[in-house]
């Protein structure tokens, strides 16, 4: 498998990449300045949006990439101002320097707060993050000395360019700041790390097959959004030239949580568009506020049902047919790289592995192996503990009983997803593919290896350098000869929920093969396909042997199974009742049995 | 003569899109067990899902003696009688024996008589439960959850049966019972819609049978017919001895 | 010792009133694994409509409370519809979406409150004035009838999960919604009368503390978050955990009351979060073991 290579200059790459950014900028101030200069929209709506906008794009890579919900950022926003404003008063730092301090803080209170709160599943971490957010606002409230309690704190210093007063200062650094954020989120929203979230968000399991460290990456982007919530809080004290706790209420978090949703989670730009119009809302409700808050409240619940994606979700979906590019060019290099061997151990071996469920016995002292390049299938009547095996040797089941060596490494107990890096690969019974995620982009995750979590690797896919980009080119480039082998080129850019069962098992298999691993498990790939299909997927398995990939499958059809293996494992009720080439197990008595009931 | 269940050109599929089920047809007469056989993720148990109401259908009827039960709730269809014993028979495992039982019948649960006395029918068909009845129905084993699953069922008072892979995960003796109750009950004039990966035992009980797969009917016929011919064999027989592989 | 025996009691009777609201949310968790944030504000409703009826429209307190619980009710009845507006048997209801949607309703219910009652708080009228002495500290005849009607309550719902079909056909729910309607269990129902339930037990918190705590608009987030506590800390058992939460955290709550100064008070609203935080992340299934759903 040879293909040629092309690849674009990384500037006109970043470029093209992010047009939208752009578009969103030109857009943005093509509407804005006929308004403002007419008078609808004021200039200091303009600059505060800037602000919001900064807290929006935070809570939008966590919640709209990453799927956490965290009612508690408007705590770092809080923290934010309120340092800012603690600082000058006790030390008379100038809003530089109270920023820069402010920020600090707030990352180590999010790192040390999301290391406890990250390992809650949904509704349990919305609350825990309200928790934090009530009693952050609890101590601003009740603690007079420092933080000027009920009546809250003033003097906040401003800041000054040059010759510039300081109205003008501010709007310029606010804005310039909103312009360089907005930069570094898109481009981390577009980079393998966004890939790596948005496949957080979709399957977290799922994910962790895919060598993506969830935890990790999690507390990391919890960390980044709250430390926009700093930003974004200290320019908004400096603005406002006091800090009251009144604005950072349970109402002020439902403000933003309105903004993120009315403009669209999950694309970063439709924030600037919630936060504008809401922004304005309230000046032309002015007879209304009264009745503002219920309104917020309706509104809030109507964006929930009708356009839970919000304006730009609808904007997106008008373009998406448009912006349908022909699946990139090919790849000038072996597709697959036969993997390292290491001596002629075993690739796996199992040792007397066992696992419980309640009183149940799922899988009960099972040993085995599979040496290099070979194909061994696991078969066993329903319910008879082959996934349970699957999952414990991935490590998605934690393993308790028995001993996995995985190329002579001993990996019981570890994660999934560092089990991954070591060259393990998957595919599920009933089918994970990241449904945040277009077909390209599933195979891209397996390609990449996901992304490794790390800060170091959050600032230079931020920063788009030019070899991030460069990788970039060429991980999309080998997904889509993945696709191309597997007949689904033309199908690169669509959403994965609009192929059928079939299709989506293959997307599956190749996202696995392209992780390049060593040992590769399928399960049930087979159940759902044609015969056609089946020859092909048959065909595309062995040519993964052929060149080095060890495969463990699972399959329920017996024709699939005898072709294709080199040795069959049958299990029932959890154990291992027979093992050897197919034609021995064909003919041994136990398997018989377990089959035909006799 | 009307039939009993009448599922005509049925296309249905789950949320996010691709069609699971391709223009499928069965009926069912009273009286009849018709086994609907077919591989994993052929689309046997969405068949069920669709007839009890868990999964609307796109396109298609289904009728029950002649009434259209498309728009009506799982629960309504119960209430006429529809029943299903679902795959893997979902114990509810926090609560008794008893209460599961009990639960069987709530669409009768204002004759309590009728209730006392289906309690008592399920205790003498299956004594076991009748020892265990506090017992909590998740530390059951398997043959004894498929007795509950049974008799919740028949608490029911069902028209019509749907079963749902009644040999999933159980021994082959258990399977055996399983299968003889299911005998039995088709003995009484039950009718039955069995859903099974186990071909063998499915056509020894059935009447009659059909194939599907990938969503759609690729054979139909008596129970003789199929489990004659090789179409159904090469399909999941195939490769094991004993079926002629 | 008369100040702790105080504390003690002040904090059995408001750890009542957090104790009715948390069993709100457990019953609605139960029935449909719904985490309804609203919870609090059915308390806060129930609270002004009965100051509101007893006082404006002069209505004996014994039969404004029936009148403010069928109120309420249809209150707890149009939550679960909005709530469940789209869901079905083949579309289970998103969680994410759900606890917004609540939230969504918790600020509309607080707007409603403003626009009805205005931004002023306001104080009900007792249900049985007065004063008594037990053991030498003073005992406000109201607080014992919170804490009486907590333990009153979850004897009935006790008796309700476990004698009635209702009871039978919510704990089903809880196991496993789907075999529940296999079995001819009506789910929307059943979840329907988990939240209208659970909306009159915590307005009957609202009508007991009314007279003791001022009501403003705004209460009805911080009802939620006791309440949930409450919820969390008791554990699995679906009655007998919020109850047990809620006391426990009325209690520790007010023994920071004992400490002078505004240290207290600083410790009095931030120890609770911290707790709940605590409890979340140590031992989720609360104190109580039991069997919980979701």
């Amino acid at each position: 498998m040879i293909f040629r290579r092309t690849m674009t200059f990384p500037l006109v790459y970043l470029l093209r990449r992010n047009s939208v950014y752009f578009a969103t900028i030109a857009g943005y101030a093509l509407i804005a300045t006929p308004l403002v200069a007419s008078g609808i929209l004021y200039g200091d709506v303009i600059v505060t949006s800037g602000i919001f906008f900064i807290l929006v794009m935070g809570l939008d890579l966590l919640y709209g990439y990453t799927g956490l919900l965290s009612f508690g950022h408007i705590a770092f926003f809080a923290i934010g101002a309120y340092t800012v404003a603690v600082l000058a008063k006790l030390l008379g730092l100038s809003l530089l320097g109270g920023g820069l301090a402010a920020l600090l803080l707030n990352l180590m209170l999010a790192l040390t707060l999301g290391r406890i709160l990250l390992r809650l599943s949904g509704s349990y971490f919305m609350l825990g993050t309200l928790a934090f957010g009530i009693m952050v606002h609890a101590v601003i409230t009740t603690w007079y000395p420092v933080t000027g309690g009920d009546a809250g704190l003033g003097d906040v210093p401003q800041a000054r360019m040059g010759e510039l007063s300081p109205t003008l200062s501010l709007a310029i650094i606010i804005w310039g700041t909103t312009l360089a954020l907005f930069w570094l989120a898109m481009n981390l929203a577009q980079s393998r790390v966004g890939r790596a979230l948005r496949a957080i968000r979709s399957d977290e399991v799922s994910a962790a097959c895919s060598c993506i460290p969830v935890a990790r990456l999690k507390t990391n982007i919890f960390a980044l959004s709250a430390g926009y919530a700093s930003v974004s809080g200290s320019l908004f004290a400096a603005y406002n030239g006091v800090v009251h706790p009144d604005s950072f209420s349970l109402s002020a978090l439902l403000d933003v949580l309105l903004m993120l949703f009315f403009g669209g989670e999950g694309t970063i730009w439709g924030g600037l568009i919630g936060v504008t119009v809401l922004r304005t809302l309230p000046d032309l409700s002015g007879p209304l506020h009264a009745g503002k808050i219920l309104f917020s409240g309706v509104l809030f619940a109507v964006i929930i049902y009708l356009f839970p994606r919000g304006i730009a979700g609808g904007i997106r979906r008008i373009f998406a047919h448009l912006a349908r590019r022909p699946a990139a060019a090919v790849l000038d290099a072996a597709l697959v790289r036969a993997p390292a061997i290491v001596g002629d151990a075993p690739v796996l071996k199992a040792e007397n592995i066992g696992q419980s469920f309640g009183g149940l016995r799922a899988v009960d002292d099972v040993s085995f192996s599979i040496d290099h390049a070979r194909i061994k299938s696991l078969i066993g009547p329903n319910g008879a503990g082959k996934s349970t095996l699957l999952n414990l040797i991935s490590g998605v089941q934690t393993l308790r009983e028995g001993r996995i060596l995985f190329r002579g490494e001993d990996v019981t107990g570890r994660r999934p997803d560092a089990i991954a890096r070591l060259g393990m690969q998957r595919t599920f019974q009933h089918e994970r593919l990241f449904t945040h995620l277009s077909v390209i982009e599933n195979v891209m995750v397996g390609c990449e290896h996901g992304s490794d979590g790390s800060a170091r690797e959050l600032f230079r896919c931020a920063l788009a350098l030019p070899r991030t980009l460069r990788e970039e080119q060429r991980v999309r480039a080998q997904a889509a000869a993945w696709l191309a082998t597997i007949g689904l080129a033309e199908r690169a850019d669509d959403p994965v929920a609009v192929l059928p069962h079939g299709l989506r098992k293959l997307v599956e298999v190749a996202r696995a093969a392209a992780a390049q691993p060593s040992l590769l498990l399928l399960d049930e790939t087979a159940a759902g396909l044609n015969d056609n299909e089946k020859q092909s997927l048959k065909a595309f398995i062995r040519r993964l042997r052929d060149a080095g990939i060890t495969i463990l499958l699972i399959e329920h059809d017996m024709e699939f199974v005898m072709d294709i293996s080199d040795q069959v494992l049958v299990v029932n009720f959890g154990r291992r009742i027979a093992e050897g080439s197919p034609a021995e197990v064909r003919q041994d008595k136990a398997v018989l049995a377990a089959y035909l009931g006799t | 003569m009307r039939a009993l269940l009448e599922i005509e050109e049925v296309w249905a599929a789950y949320e996010d899109g691709a069609p699971v089920l391709r223009n499928v047809s069965l009926r069912l007469d009273a009286g009849e067990l018709v086994a609907v056989l077919g591989a994993n993720g052929a689309g046997k148990t969405t068949l069920l899902r669709v007839v009890s109401g868990l999964l609307p259908c796109r396109r298609g009827r289904v009728r029950l003696t002649g009434e259209d039960i498309a728009g009506l709730l799982p629960h309504r269809r119960v209430a006429m009688g529809l029943v299903q014993v679902p795959e893997g028979r979902q114990m509810l495992s926090g609560l008794s024996v008893e209460e599961n039982l009990l639960l069987g019948g709530y669409v009768h649960r204002h004759d309590a008589s009728a209730l006392a006395r289906g309690l008592d029918e399920v205790y003498s068909l299956f004594p076991r439960l009748k020892e265990r009845h506090r017992q909590l129905a998740g530390s059951l084993s398997g043959g004894e959850q498929q007795m509950v699953a049974l008799g919740r069922a028949l608490m029911a008072k069902p028209k019509l049966l749907l079963l749902d892979e009644p040999s999933f995960g159980l021994a082959p003796l258990v399977v055996t019972d399983t299968f003889a109750i299911i005998a039995r009950l088709r003995d009484q004039g039950m009718p039955i819609l069995l859903v099974e990966q186990n071909a063998k035992k499915a056509l020894e009980v059935a009447d009659r049978a059909v194939v599907l797969r990938d969503g759609a009917v690729v054979a139909t016929g008596s129970a003789a017919e199929l489990l004659a011919s090789d179409e159904v064999k090469a399909s999941y027989l195939g490769g094991l001895p004993g079926a002629g592989g | 010792m008369d100040q702790v025996l105080q504390v003690v009691f002040t904090g059995l009777s408001q750890g009542g009133i957090y104790a009715l609201i948390g069993i709100g949310f457990s019953l609605v968790n139960m029935a449909t694994r719904v985490l309804n944030l609203a919870q609090g504000s059915y308390a806060l409703w129930g609270g002004f409509l009965f100051l509101t009826l007893a006082t404006s429209y002069g209505i004996p307190p014994v039969a404004a409370i029936f009148v403010v619980l069928a109120l309420v009710a249809v209150l707890g009845v149009a939550t679960e519809r909005i709530v469940t507006l789209r869901v079905r048997p083949w579309r289970p209801i998103s969680h994410d979406m759900a606890i917004l949607t609540t939230l969504a309703l918790v600020i509309v219910f607080e707007g409603a409150a403003f626009l009805i009652w205005g931004p002023d708080p306001q104080r009900g009228p007792a249900l049985q004035r007065g004063v008594f002495s037990l053991f030498g500290a003073i005992v406000v005849w109201q607080s014992l009838w919170m804490f009486v009607a907590a333990i009153l309550i979850s004897i009935g719902l006790q008796l309700l999960l476990h004698r009635t079909w209702l009871g039978r056909a919510m704990r089903a729910c809880a196991q496993n919604p789907l075999t529940a309607a296999l079995l001819g269990v009506d789910t929307r129902r059943v979840g329907s009368a988990a939240f209208g339930l659970s909306a009159m037990v915590g307005a009957i918190a609202g009508i007991l503390v009314s007279p003791i705590t001022w009501l403003d608009y705004q209460l009805g987030g911080d009802f939620m978050l006791k309440g949930v506590l409450a919820y969390l800390l008791g554990g699995e058992e679906a009655v007998a955990g919020p109850l047990v939460g809620g006391i426990l955290l009325g209690l520790v709550e007010n023994v920071f009351l004992l400490l002078p100064g505004t240290t207290g008070g600083l410790l009095k609203q931030v120890v609770p979060m911290g707790v709940l935080i605590a409890v979340l992340v140590l031992r989720p299934q609360g104190l109580l073991s039991g069997r919980r759903a979701g």
